[in-house]
């Protein structure tokens, strides 16, 4: 189960958008896991862990109401920029990593998560509608319309590089 | 395929998510329609941006510690496997199951075969077995496209595209002239391994949405592109075939077609 700590981890944190909630909230979910393994019926143990740990991270969001995502901490900006970079390199890559982040962390919590299942873990629409428990159509939507939002925030920016 | 069907595809398309057939017709539409070409650059740019600068956060190392010393604790509460007659009688089911829809697939799939008339399908079957027959494979041998297609000039009244595909693993054999469903067709022979693939091409009568079947133990690929009605057949797996097919595309796109708005 805990192979897949980092892509329960990367949900979590995308999803509450807070390191420190993303803590609680999955360490109470691998708890659950453990607890319920057997009703796991086999198959791809990752989507099984990340059902659950998106249930726990959806009815967490529903008890605390939080509209603003919480800064990155020092250790997150850390590892997030590759060491080997010069520093002119670092801040630019770092520029584009906090476009990037917060264009995603604007999004409504339905298009992040089928953004973040689809382009971060790589999963099917088959895996993505069988962890959030909506259709695949509406899997299919939900990241055209993310897309879309994406595409009018961060495009402007993109063409001008090109 | 009209604009509005394309742009739901595109997405999906990107993801890897469309079957051969689909993605050879949201080619063709985006090749000669700009608009869609720009909806479809501008989809892959954000897909880009995303997996390359989004940040994938892994866990903190001793976040992962305190995990597994929470679940440590656990292990004497875990509770003991239950009824275990039903993990063994949950494989049975699952395999029954499975049987149950594999034979409801392959009687439809008979089915379907029977009832419609496939009459192209056969000829082209017959076409391709006659050719093997009676030793009568090529009218022109050679691997250089530089010879094959102008051999076809005053033979036929279209010049399709001939190109080696000796890089992808299709070496080219050569062509020869054929008659199929009422006029002359041109053949061209590629070499996977020890299997022919025979690639049947005539003038389009109307553009046909690409299809891909099976016959007498044959694998078929027929779709329309640029004007022509390409028929591929081959006794080389469907995956082989596919990849055939994906190879002869990618090596199209090399030319760069006039763009005109739909």
């Amino acid at each position: 189960m805990l192979v897949h700590l980092d892509s329960a981890y990367n949900l979590a944190r995308w999803l509450l958008r807070s390191e420190h909630d993303a803590q609680d909230v999955l360490q109470e979910a691998c708890l659950r896991a453990f607890r319920s393994f057997d009703t796991f019926r086999g198959g791809d143990g990752r989507c099984w862990l990340l059902a659950i740990v998106r249930n726990a991270c959806c009815s967490w969001l529903e008890r605390n109401h939080r509209d603003v995502p919480v800064p990155l901490t020092e250790d997150e900006l850390d590892q997030l920029v590759s060491e080997g970079d010069d520093p002119q390199g670092q801040l630019i890559r770092q520029a584009d990593v906090d476009q990037v982040r917060t264009a995603i962390d604007a999004l409504p919590a339905g298009f992040r998560e089928a953004i973040v299942l689809r382009d971060l873990e790589g999963l099917s629409y088959k895996e993505i509608s069988g962890i959030t428990g909506v259709p695949i159509g509406t899997v299919m939507s939900r990241l055209a319309r993310g897309r879309k939002r994406l595409e009018e925030r961060l495009l402007p920016g993109l063409l001008k590089e090109a | 395929m009209n604009c509005m069907q394309t742009r739901e595809l595109i997405g999906p398309q990107l993801d890897g998510e469309l079957d051969l057939m689909a993605s050879l017709e949201l080619k063709r539409h985006v090749e000669c329609c700009l608009a869609c070409a720009q909806v479809q650059e501008r989809l892959q740019a954000v897909r880009s941006a995303v997996t390359a600068s989004a940040p994938y956060y892994q866990a903190p190392e001793q976040f992962g510690d305190q995990i597994r010393a929470a679940l440590r604790r656990e292990i004497p509460h875990a509770p003991a496997p239950r009824r275990p007659w039903r993990t063994f009688l949950r494989p049975l089911a699952v395999a029954a199951a499975v049987l149950l829809v594999a034979g409801l697939a392959l009687d439809m799939a008979l089915h379907s075969y029977r009832s419609s008339s496939h009459t192209l399908a056969r000829e082209v079957v017959a076409a391709h077995v006659r050719s093997l027959m009676a030793d009568h494979l090529l009218d022109v041998r050679s691997s250089n496209q530089h010879t094959v297609k102008p051999w076809f000039n005053g033979k036929i009244d279209f010049a399709p595209e001939v190109r080696d595909l000796a890089d992808a693993g299709f070496p080219l054999e050569g062509g020869r002239l054929d008659y199929l469903d009422g006029h002359a067709v041109a053949a061209l022979v590629y070499r996977h391994n020890l299997h022919v693939i025979n690639c049947f091409v005539w003038p389009a009568r109307d553009a046909e949405p690409a299809v891909a079947s099976g016959a007498q133990g044959y694998t078929l690929v027929r779709f329309t592109d640029r004007g022509l009605t390409w028929c591929i057949i081959s006794d080389a797996a469907p995956a082989t075939l596919e990849e055939f097919t994906r190879a002869l595309h990618a090596n199209a796109a090399t030319t760069v077609p006039a763009k005109t708005p739909n």
